[in-house]
């Protein structure tokens, strides 16, 4: 699988290598988003909600160090058994985001950053007891986070033009959304034919901003 | 800095974050033990002590609202005539009791005197009477003292505790007198007699009238106690006593009710005791089913007052009807006997069998019967002949036995549901029309709701919560609005956690 990918980076590598492209970047990677409140423990009871994060970007110099740009789209989702097993919670989350990194190489191989971030999100949450009960809600979000990237360069200095490098990238931060009202959870009719309408319950808000963990793989060339 | 380093700071921040996790709410973990439903006349409200919740649903809102309650709801009642309901709440040492006001979305919380187990309400919601059952546990109290009762004044939201100070363990069922001027007057009975006091007046000391003199091997215990219309009688039904007790109580207010003793002898076997209206003065109703008779007896022991109604058939209960008739029946037996007091007129008519349940409805001057075999509901009506009463049988078949029921006095309708149907009955009482409409799950139990003119279908098998709500009368499913899973109302809105 390492292999395929790094054949994949070559090849893009050699094509890019003959235009004077501005720098592009292709990132995938996981993060960990951390509710602490406990109200979230209804659909997640360690509080971690894994994220998978996909994202294409460009970049450029901007002083003496590098500001990226990129479109990332997340996804995630927690299932949790509740009230000793009478409901089951299920909680999607998934986003799209903008958002700018600025980096400066302290060294070859290690390059601080801090990024900021804004989005939109949608929940879907089902709670599931004698029939599954669903809503939808979205949210704008907005996020920041610092980190490390560890830039290895992939090929060798013989190549001509540029080399992509691939980068591992840790970071930590905080992702900052309003609560999530889910307000009219709602069960699909039981007959499809005059169908009896379904009154809704209100679960209450649950707080979705917390810190956030990410390892992600980018390959930037 | 080394690379090493750095992901020797990536790992320590993460640790950092993970030592900052919540744990899991215990509220989330416990399965949820919701109360039995509540109809008011506006609403329906669910208590769960779980998560200390009344969750009101409003038939026409689309999502049920959540009030929040103190600790340990133990038990829920209604306040009658009125959009209240009360809980008992609190622990053994801390006991509350909890006032949700429906209609303003308010929760009142009372210190109460005792922890106990349940309530009694006088029929016009003014007080309510709170006592022990001998046979609830007593939790992690060592002792309790089952003779100490706790009176409500509902208009005031004031608890007061009273001490009984009889022989008897715990009260055995509460009885409220009639609206007198100054007093009004409680009976409490007990197993070895019965207690009367002046809610009043708590601060005066209740009456205690022992049904077995101390050192009596006699084993009579009260099994029914009802008050004259007038309030100065009360009659005593006990077990092994053909008896009614006849106890007169005195005019005092302010000091102990003088109270004395009468015994008064009809028939074999008493089974119920009722009062008559007050147009009867001075009079009891006993229904004997050793002898099969109906007894009016005088409370002052005058035997030449005494009216005695001879049945066709087993008797053990009595009803009262609409002015002076009563309805004698026997569930056992397939005959219904109508007598009316004042003038002795009688009448009987013979059902096509026995009976599950019965509905009388002095509102309506009728009665309606489910007979399970074969199954049919039939309509019991009253009328008067020159010399007898005329009983009026009118049945509707149904497919399967009767099994919930709600009535609307004002409008006359009974609505009712057959066991194992999904569909609801609308009954005109008056003219037996019949209107249905199918819900999509078989209804436990029904409720009707004056304000708005709903009713209230509880389907079984789902302790969560689900209903259905539909406007009353109608046959249309269209209208009908199904609530399902209802008590997770506000489960993110955790008691005593910030937002």
């Amino acid at each position: 699988m390492t292999k395929r990918v790094l054949m994949l980076c070559t090849l893009l590598s050699a094509s890019a290598s003959r235009a004077a492209w501005p720098a592009l970047s292709a990132s995938v990677g996981y993060e960990s988003q951390l509710y602490t409140s406990q109200r979230y423990d209804l659909v997640d009871a360690d509080d971690f909600l894994p994220m998978l994060r996909v994202a294409a970007g460009t970049g450029f110099e901007l002083g003496p160090g590098h500001l990226d740009v990129d479109v990332a789209f997340t996804t995630g989702a927690s299932r949790e058994s509740a009230h000793g097993g009478q409901a089951a919670a299920d909680l999607w989350l998934r986003g799209v985001q903008v958002g700018g990194l600025y980096r400066y190489g302290l060294f070859s191989w290690l390059e601080p950053y801090a990024r900021l971030g804004v989005g939109w999100d949608w929940a879907t949450l089902q709670l599931t007891a004698s029939t599954p009960l669903r809503q939808t809600v979205s949210h704008v979000s907005g996020l920041g986070v610092v980190g490390v990237q560890l830039p290895v360069r992939m090929g060798t200095a013989s190549n001509k033009g540029r080399l992509p490098f691939m980068v591992f990238d840790l970071g930590g931060g905080y992702v900052v959304r309003p609560d999530y009202a889910f307000d009219a959870l709602k069960a699909d009719p039981v007959t499809k034919t005059e169908p009896v309408a379904s009154g809704s319950v209100n679960l209450g808000s649950v707080p979705m901003h917390g810190g956030l963990l990410r390892v992600l793989v980018t390959v930037r060339w | 800095m080394s690379a090493t380093a750095c992901l020797r700071g990536a790992v320590l921040s993460a640790a950092v974050l993970l030592a900052a996790c919540g744990g899991r709410g215990g509220v989330y973990v416990g399965p949820l033990k919701p109360l039995p439903l509540i109809a008011t006349s506006a609403a329906v409200v669910q208590v769960v002590p779980e998560t200390r919740r009344a969750v009101v649903l409003t038939p026409g809102e689309a999502t049920p609202a959540a009030l929040r309650l103190s600790a340990g709801a133990r038990a829920v009642s209604r306040v009658p005539g009125a959009e209240l309901v009360a809980v008992l709440t609190g622990t053994p040492r801390a006991p509350t009791l909890d006032l949700v006001d429906v209609a303003s979305g308010t929760v009142a919380t009372l210190e109460s005197p005792g922890f106990f187990d349940r309530v009694s309400w006088s029929p016009d919601g003014a007080l309510g009477v709170f006592t022990y059952a001998a046979t609830a546990p007593s939790g992690q109290l060592v002792a309790r003292n089952l003779n100490e009762v706790g009176l409500l004044f509902v208009a005031q939201r004031a608890l007061v505790r009273l001490q009984l100070d009889t022989e008897s363990l715990a009260p055995r069922d509460v009885v409220f007198g009639p609206a007198e001027p100054n007093r009004r007057l409680v009976a409490v009975t007990l197993e070895r007699g019965v207690a009367l006091f002046d809610a009043l007046h708590p601060e005066v000391a209740p009456r205690r009238i022992a049904l077995r003199p101390q050192g009596s091997t006699a084993e009579s215990s009260v099994v029914e106690a009802v008050f004259a219309p007038s309030g100065r009688w009360l009659f005593l039904r006990a077990t092994g006593l053909d008896d009614v007790i006849v106890l007169e109580l005195g005019p005092e207010v302010g000091s102990p009710v003088s109270v004395s003793i009468n015994f008064v002898a009809g028939g074999r076997g008493l089974t119920d005791i009722e009062a008559p209206p007050e147009v009867m003065g001075d009079m009891v109703l006993a229904v004997y089913a050793g002898s099969r008779e109906a007894w009016l007896l005088d409370a002052r022991g005058i035997q030449d007052n005494a009216r005695r109604l001879a049945a066709p058939g087993p008797v053990r209960t009595a009803a009262l009807l609409s002015g002076t008739r009563v309805l004698l029946s026997d569930a056992a037996s397939r005959t219904l006997t109508a007598w009316d007091l004042l003038d002795g007129r009688s009448g009987s008519v013979t059902l096509d069998g026995t009976f599950s349940s019965s509905l009388v409805l002095p509102e309506v001057d009728r009665a309606v019967f489910a007979l399970g075999a074969p199954a049919v509901l039939s309509e019991v009506t009253v009328t008067e002949e020159t010399n007898r009463l005329r009983l009026k049988l009118q049945s509707i078949q149904l497919s399967r036995p009767f099994s919930a029921a709600a009535l609307d006095p004002v409008t006359r309708r009974l609505f009712f549901t057959v066991s194992g149907s999904s569909t609801v009955v609308t009954m005109d009482l008056v003219t037996l029309a019949l209107a249905e409409v199918a819900l999509d799950a078989p209804a436990a139990r029904l409720a009707y709701l004056p304000q708005g003119d709903w009713l209230v279908a509880e389907h079984a098998g789902n302790a969560l919560g689900d209903v259905t709500v539909v406007p009353a009368g109608t046959t249309e499913r269209s209208g009908a609005l199904r609530y399902v899973d209802f008590v997770f109302t506000d489960d993110f809105e955790l008691p005593g956690d910030a937002p």
